[in-house]
């Protein structure tokens, strides 16, 4: 639209002032990012006296050193947080392919049903309490791995997006297909799930991305095995207890010694620690995401 | 294997009903494939829904759920008359709606505003940076949160501090908090709904524009009249599908933000909240499952209208 | 027909993998003890050492040590019980809501068990006093720590760092004013210690003392019911025909005036934003310039740990001139109501409390390993550093096990004489009191939530003049009235009974 238009000075005005608000809000999406960074190399005493700042006045590392020392709860966190991520996003992608195969084919005769059935979990669930008492009586998922992948890995949302776009691709493809005898599984493996790479990939990062901020599962199931915090809930456990990191640190075994825990810096090292893998793998995976939603905002 | 005949399935005689050997080999693929998320679905969401039960019972531990004796509407009675009702239901419809109407609005302007620049990179960097917060978790965010908001040594403190003014105990006054909440979730979402609205905004034909300008329309009768109609498609849909769940609160929003602060209750609870603190702290198990059973079931009715509103206005953007 | 076959492959795969990460079983079945405080380092040694030991006393035993931190015990534990996870010794102090849990089927009445055993079964070892506290309504669910009867509350009690006291109240603390100026010393000189932690509910109600105004702490309340309904009755006003009143201590002008002190103290900045799980813990590692604890911390606990850095001091300030002793035993080990092995999990117990070598394995760990027995007759450590096991001594006890060399505080010797002695010391009118919480259980339930909803004013967050009013209209909704008149009917009638 701007190409074939002169700007009118009132445009230009409007162009200018909305440019600074949109440069604003860039930066304050930044800014809270850069002062955690800061504030986790300052040293304890000047954090307590003169607060949170992004330049450290006074520059330590002993944060990160109480965190990384002797106990390796955090890196097994991440451990937990790439395994659980990867299993969920798979399996996810897995069920979630064949589901989405399944529903969007006419030829199966209680399409109407599942389909039903599939967005019904959607419009309505249990809540909570029955749905918690549930999971840990019958299902026995306290404290396992398995709770914090299978809960969330039928996600009904998803599945519709993916079947949506399935539906798109052209009959005869399939019938042509059929003719040649392939089965419904053929047909899925070999021909629709390589013309649904965008969705396909779109979901699989929806799920990656679910799975890796997901927290409330390990609240709910894993609260009292330490071994199976995902990162960010053990970034919630230090942030509300910052006493926890002292639990076997070897560094503040000599605490009687005068070293005391660097709790502030402490908080803000173990939350850089849980954003940093994001903003790494944020440069490439930010075009998928674009792209899916484009996708998705397009088809309506 | 037998050999594979084609049946043309237009043709009366091979309608499969009538050929049920026919039937069960052309569907059970289907079942097969559809059975681990049926299952999975089957265990976490439909089975739990027996649970329910546990609403209109007084939960005994060592009697389990289908040992606790009946005691009917007690716990709806029970949570209707205390004050948490109202204020837990006004807390979630009124923040859902803040953060509806404030996020849309927000990343509306600021896709309009982008689609206006003429630099790619400025747009693309713009879109990049903005973006990225919607990446981070809620207890992230509760973090970074702290560290502006904290009275002892939060930033926004510190500013105040030596600018001249006193620092304000910013969690100590719960009527600031919608503001805040709204401006975190902002924050977030920001992003999201620009990238889809500038992508709604690339698909509007240039021709539209062009015969508006060649009968003279400057930039605001353009926005008012070509951009503004042609983003409403999506707009509507989105916003009608936000509005399906307004009755449903962000549990993880509220623990990594809120958490323990209970000052701040009387704004921020929100019904999910409740219901977890409720289960969690309090060690009841009737009430709780009761405001959830509430809230389902206004969410359905709810996310049924939104979706036939949608409907009416775009086939293809309604859920189903 | 072998797409058949491989079909069915897959699906079975996908079944097993499901089913069987679901069916993970952990450890096969054993005695699950919750406690609260963190897990000591060696707990999995000494708890291997007590299963081979205790093991050829009452048979093969495994034992299976849980452990969360003190403040999310209560809220924990509830919820293991609704998710009817396997609780076999449930550690249940004053702080946890006994009264309530019971009464939703978490704990086993254990009457039967007791007359057989060794300890327990001797009318001797445990007072009827003992029993009666454990008990609801002539059922036992505890196995009681058997103790001097030390609960006594005579003045505000803490553990301070002695370095702390020696550079900014070198002449000792007796006052509240001069506990302030203490304060308000280390905050603004070293402000990296942790002074009231967000959520002391314990300590901070008696804040306003350090304003020198009336303060909840000082006052002869004792609790009827669960700590957490702040339903009391006033001591001094037992002993007579009629039983005592009994009322809420929200409604009280001492309550508002702690509220008030609190919001004070945390507009200077002394409140720290933090969580401290055990506060033990945090003192002993440095970041805690006082804590609230008692003589046996002081003398058998944290004082002797921190002995050689910067020492422990116990302060009393505000004395009174009578203590107030408010329960017959402290603590006490609850059967979990789902046990299904209830006759091992009291002899365990039993077993600790018969023999001092059993105690010391339970409570100090491997003798050799962790402490030896030095010539003073007392515990010393072995190597704290490298063998770290930190148990409680207090979770359960016997009184006649406990080595108690106090030769080096006087202080202490001298306190326990005084509350040996029947004149310096009120019972709470409530012991052995068997209330029944059934008739107004609605009402406690809405009690419950209006109390945490509001234990921010008690932590000097929220303004106290909107909120207190708010907060005591809030109690009259919930049926604080019909609760306190249902309770005082009970109580006059076992009152009148048991003159």
């Amino acid at each position: 639209m701007s190409e074939v238009l002169t700007r009118t000075t009132g445009e230009k005005i409007f162009v200018f002032v909305s440019s600074l608000i949109l440069v604003g809000f860039a930066a304050l999406c930044i800014y809270p990012l850069l002062l955690v960074i800061g504030s986790s190399f300052t040293e304890e005493l000047t954090l307590l006296r003169n607060g949170y700042h992004i330049i450290p006045s006074k520059i330590s590392t002993f944060a990160y050193t109480v965190i990384f020392s002797g106990n390796s709860m955090m890196l097994r966190a991440y451990l937990v947080s790439i395994v659980v991520t990867s299993l969920g996003t798979v399996g996810a992608l897995l069920v979630g392919i064949m589901m989405a195969y399944a529903l969007s084919r006419e030829a199966f005769h209680l399409r109407k049903f599942f389909n039903f059935y599939v967005v019904f979990t959607l419009l309505f669930s249990a809540g909570l309490v029955p749905w918690y008492i549930v999971c840990i009586t019958v299902w026995h998922l306290k404290g396992t791995l398995a709770a914090l992948i299978l809960p969330m890995m039928v996600n009904g949302f998803n599945i519709m997006l993916l079947r949506n776009f399935m539906r798109t691709i052209p009959s005869e493809v399939i019938e042509s297909a059929q003719i040649d005898g392939a089965s419904e599984f053929r047909i899925a493996a070999s021909i629709i799930v390589p013309m649904s790479t965008p969705a396909i990939a779109t979901i699989g990062l929806f799920y990656a991305m679910a799975y890796w901020n997901d927290w409330f599962l390990a609240l709910m199931y894993v609260d009292n095995t330490p071994r199976l915090y995902p990162i960010q809930y053990l970034l919630r456990t230090i942030v509300t207890n910052a006493q926890y990191v002292a639990q076997n640190s070897k560094t503040l075994q000599g605490a009687m010694g005068g070293l005391s825990l660097p709790a502030e810096g402490v908080k803000m090292a173990a939350c850089v620690l849980a954003i940093g893998p994001l903003v790494l793998v944020y440069p490439f995976v930010q075009r998928y995401f674009v792209q899916g939603l484009r996708l998705g905002a397009i088809k309506g | 294997m037998a050999e594979e005949i084609w049946h043309d399935p237009l043709k009366a005689e091979n309608a499969v009903h009538s050929r049920p050997r026919h039937y069960l080999r052309s569907q059970w693929p289907f079942w097969v494939l559809l059975a681990p998320g049926v299952l999975l679905l089957f265990a976490f969401v439909y089975l739990p829904m027996f649970g329910i039960v546990l609403a209109f019972k007084n939960f005994h531990i060592d009697q389990g759920i289908w040992g606790s004796p009946w005691v009917g509407l007690e716990n709806f009675k029970f949570f209707f008359r205390s004050e948490y009702a109202w204020r837990a239901t006004r807390n979630t419809v009124f923040l859902n709606a803040l953060f509806i109407s404030t996020g849309h609005l927000f990343a509306i302007f600021c896709a309009i505003a982008l689609f206006e620049v003429r630099m790619v990179w400025f747009r693309r960097g713009i879109q990049t940076i903005t973006y990225f917060p919607s990446f981070l978790s809620w207890v992230t965010i509760g973090v970074l949160a702290l560290s502006v908001f904290s009275p002892g040594q939060g930033s926004l403190n510190s500013l105040l501090s030596s600018l001249g003014f006193k620092p304000v105990q910013w969690y100590s006054w719960p009527s600031l908090w919608p503001g805040i909440l709204t401006l975190l979730n902002t924050w977030k979402g920001a992003g999201v709904l620009i990238v889809i609205y500038i992508a709604a905004l690339t698909s509007v034909n240039h021709e539209y524009y062009e015969a508006a300008k060649i009968d003279g329309a400057n930039f605001w009768n353009l926005t008012r009249h070509v951009t503004l109609p042609h983003l409403a498609p999506t707009v509507v849909v989105l916003v009608l599908m936000a509005v399906g769940n307004i009755f449903r609160g962000d549990t993880q929003m509220m623990l990594a933000i809120v958490d323990q602060q209970s000052q701040l209750y009387p704004t921020t609870d929100v019904l999910d909240f409740f219901v977890y603190r409720s289960l969690t702290k309090s060690m009841d198990v009737g009430m709780p499952a009761a405001v959830g059973l509430y809230q389902s079931c206004v969410g359905f009715v709810l996310v049924l209208g939104a979706n036939w509103f949608a409907r009416g206005y775009q086939r293809e953007g309604a859920l189903f | 027909m072998k797409k058949l076959l491989m079909a069915c492959f897959l699906v079975s795969i996908m079944a097993v993998t499901i089913l069987g990460s679901l069916v993970l079983a952990e450890e096969p079945a054993a005695l699950t003890i919750i406690l609260p405080g963190e897990r000591p380092q060696d707990m999995d040694l000494v708890a291997a050492e007590l299963e081979k030991v205790a093991g050829k006393a009452i048979g093969p035993i495994k034992l299976n040590f849980q452990f969360y931190g003190f403040n999310d015990f209560a809220g924990k534990v509830s919820l293991l019980a609704i998710a009817g996870e396997q609780m076999d010794l449930i550690f249940d102090p004053a702080w946890l809501n006994f009264y309530q849990m019971q009464a939703q089927g978490a704990f086993m009445p254990i009457n039967k068990y007791i007359k057989d055993l060794s300890f327990f079964g001797k009318p001797s070892n445990v007072s009827a006093e003992i029993w009666k506290q454990v008990s609801v309504e002539g059922k036992i669910y505890g196995l009681p720590a058997v103790e001097n009867n030390y609960v006594v509350r005579d003045a505000e009690q803490l553990i301070v760092r002695k370095d702390l006291i020696q550079k900014y109240a070198p002449k000792g603390i007796t006052t509240g004013a001069q506990f302030l100026t203490f304060l308000r010393a280390v905050r603004k000189n070293e402000p990296q210690y942790i002074l009231f932690a967000q959520d002391d509910v314990n300590i901070v109600p008696k804040t306003a003392t350090y304003y020198k105004k009336a303060s909840s702490t000082l006052t002869p309340w004792c609790n009827v019911g669960d700590w957490d309904l702040n339903i009391m009755v006033n001591a001094k006003e037992g002993g007579g025909p009629k039983a005592p009143k009994i009322f809420c201590s929200v409604s009280t002008k001492e309550f508002e005036n702690d509220v008030v002190a609190t919001v004070n103290l945390r507009k200077e900045g002394l409140f720290s934003d933090e969580v401290i799980q055990d506060k033990r813990a945090a003192f002993k590692a440095g970041r805690m310039a006082f804590f609230g604890g008692d003589w046996s911390d002081y003398a058998m606990g944290v004082g002797p740990a921190v002995k050689d850095t910067f020492g422990a001091v116990w302060v009393r300030f505000e004395l009174q001139k009578q203590g107030i002793l408010v329960r017959a035993t402290g603590n006490w080990f609850n059967v979990g109501g789902k046990c299904k092995n209830p006759e091992k999990a009291i002899a365990f117990v039993n077993w600790i409390m018969e023999s001092r070598d059993n105690y010391e394995l339970w409570a100090y760990g491997i003798k050799g390993t962790h402490f030896r027995i030095n010539d003073k007759n007392v515990i010393e450590k072995i190597d704290p550093e490298k063998r770290r096991y930190e148990m409680l001594w207090w979770y359960i006890f016997n009184r006649d096990h406990l080595r108690q060399d106090l030769g080096n505080y006087p202080d202490v010797v001298a306190y326990q004489k005084w509350c040996n002695d029947s004149k310096n010391v009120i019972p709470n009118p409530t012991i052995g009191f068997p209330l029944n919480q059934e008739p107004v259980k609605t009402q406690l339930a809405q009690i419950r939530a209006v109390n945490s909803e509001y234990t921010a004013l008690m932590l000097g967050k929220g303004d106290p003049k909107s909120m207190l009013p708010k907060y005591r209209n809030a109690l009259k909704a919930a049926g604080i009235d019909q609760a306190i008149a249902e309770f005082q009917k009970q109580f006059d009638a076992w009152w009148a009974k048991n003159q």
